[in-house]
């Protein structure tokens, strides 16, 4: 009977739900899923993590190269990050060219990056107009189920964390790169931005951390990025309207749900070191 | 050629195993929630996710459909940071869409199709770990995913990797064995049955030889399909105790 009337009419289904302040998995409305983080778990990158909120599965690998940074910004180097859904992560995405929802996630990413709040891109730079470090960020969705823009943060964020590079210099005599592979660095600048996704439904009712289907039946979609206890990013693509006072109760959420989260890539970080 | 490292003189492999002895294998089934059937794998280093979806009605243009069985499209995908050197494409070169077909080829010949006349089984695989025997991990994962759906198989499919290093067959070969110039022998077999549905080789070795490691590469078959008919036994009574408790 149940499943007949989710079927049939979906959003009427989950109202009901919402009339009593619930949801089908059993959540409160700011409830955010239970999140899991492991660090360190791809040999073959020089960094990586894997995220899971809920059944949303990220995994971040981390490919570092040799470039010359571009000459409009000598002293930066780069983070190329690349959201992927592949036809695996869900029925409802097609093989073929990255869809709109894979372009607006890099995109995203891209913006944090280039607003310095992952990290201080310059950290990068090896040799002032010579050489720096490109950083090839490739996030792989491996199970697609509504707040991916989270999850990607977080994964993206673990694994610059979890990052080891050779330690490089350059010598200047010579004109080129000295390098010793058996010593390797991380890197101790990178922020710790988290973002929060919430949807939004008509009649005003706000819920945090939505799973794909809410994502579907929900009016609106909000995305706060906040970094300790300010807000660095806000992200909102159309959709229904907030006013101030629910802006500020979203704030609220994002806080509690950064403080988790930051205890979280410290205890990942901390274990995958201690492995090593 | 490095063919004297590969194999010690104490008869070890450059990994420490034994000629005839396999890499870990680690398999867990219905990992995730959106797929209906899904695995991972792992074989040694070589780790790989493999999603079945299916069987569902034909997707995309509607001439791939087959009046009379199932049309089988596979996916075959290493993600970029699963190697030394990073991958430019994920998917779509020459090597992944070989590698595709031949997963097609290879599950169309074990899955019951004429079951499902026009319809589609999507298989996707993804390899995040690659050292060596990645097409083998592809079908080995590729199957347990196929069992976690249910789709009915005329038999389990596994496949392994043999090679002659000092006229002495090495099974389940890494990538250093690999890319020390040996030959790699590729067999996928149907157990039950010892049918051989896929068979590839590269660099050449006489034809004398031949014979023991194609015994070497189908005894790894049998013995992977052990191993993974046990972790099949264990997730399916988990189930059902799960169910019952239900």
């Amino acid at each position: 009977m149940a499943t007949d009337h989710k079927t049939l009419q979906p959003l009427e289904f989950y109202k009901t739900f919402l009339d009593r302040k619930s949801r089908p998995d059993g959540r409160k409305l700011l409830e955010f899923r239970k999140m899991t983080l492991n660090a360190g778990s791809i040999g073959t990158a020089d960094g990586s993590a894997i995220v899971k909120c809920g059944n949303t599965t990220v995994i971040c690998g981390i490919k570092a190269e040799l470039a010359a940074p571009e000459r409009e910004e000598p002293s930066k180097g780069f983070i190329i990050p690349n959201v992927t859904l592949p036809s695996l992560c869900s029925s409802q995405i097609k093989s073929g060219p990255p869809g709109e929802t894979a372009q607006a996630a890099t995109q995203f990413i891209a913006e944090l990056v280039n607003n310095n709040i992952i990290m201080d891109l310059e950290t990068l730079c090896i040799k002032v107009s010579k050489w720096a470090w490109v950083l090839h960020c490739d996030l792989l969705c491996i199970n697609l189920d509504g707040s991916l823009l989270d999850a990607c943060v977080m994964a993206l964020v673990a694994a610059l964390k979890n990052l080891k590079l050779p330690i490089v210099s350059y010598d200047e005599e010579m004109d080129k790169l000295i390098s010793n592979p058996d010593e390797k660095m991380g890197f101790d600048t990178i922020k710790q931005p988290v973002t929060s996704t919430f949807s939004l439904f008509d009649n005003g009712i706000l819920i945090s951390d939505p799973t794909f289907e809410e994502e579907q039946l929900a009016a609106g979609l909000t995305s706060i990025t906040m970094e300790g206890t300010s807000v660095t990013h806000m992200y909102k693509p159309g959709g229904c309207t907030l006013d101030e006072k629910q802006v500020k109760k979203l704030i609220q959420q994002s806080e509690l749900k950064t403080k988790e989260v930051a205890r979280l890539i410290e205890e990942a970080c901390s274990s995958s070191i201690a492995e090593r | 050629m490095s063919g004297n490292e590969l194999l010690s003189d104490q008869g070890l492999r450059i990994d420490g195993r034994k000629p005839n002895e396999l890499r870990r294998i680690r398999c867990s089934l219905g990992i995730f929630s959106q797929a209906d059937g899904s695995a991972y794998l792992e074989q040694g280093n070589t780790k790989v996710l493999a999603a079945v979806y299916g069987p569902h009605e034909i997707r995309g243009s509607k001439s791939k459909a087959l009046h009379d069985k199932a049309f089988v499209n596979c996916q075959y995908s290493t993600a970029t940071f699963s190697m030394g050197e990073r991958k430019r494409r994920p998917r779509g070169d020459r090597k992944s869409t070989e590698m595709s077909t031949h997963l097609e080829e290879t599950f169309a010949a074990a899955i019951r199709t004429e079951l499902y006349p026009r319809s589609q089984i999507d298989i996707f695989v993804e390899v995040l770990q690659a050292d060596g025997g990645n097409y083998t991990a592809c079908v080995n994962a590729a199957m347990m995913a196929l069992v976690d759906a249910g789709v009915p198989l005329k038999d389990t499919v596994v496949s392994c990797t043999a090679s002659l290093v000092k006229d002495v067959p090495l099974v389940d070969v890494n990538h250093v064995e690999r890319s020390g110039g040996s030959p790699e022998l590729v067999v996928s077999i149907l157990p039950h049955s010892g049918e051989i549905v896929y068979m590839s080789l590269t660099q050449r070795f006489h034809i004398d030889h031949l014979s023991k490691v194609l015994d070497t590469a189908i005894k790894g078959c049998k013995d992977i399909g052990a191993i993974l008919n046990e972790i099949m036994k264990g997730h399916l009574t988990k189930l059902d105790t799960s169910l019952q408790a239900s």
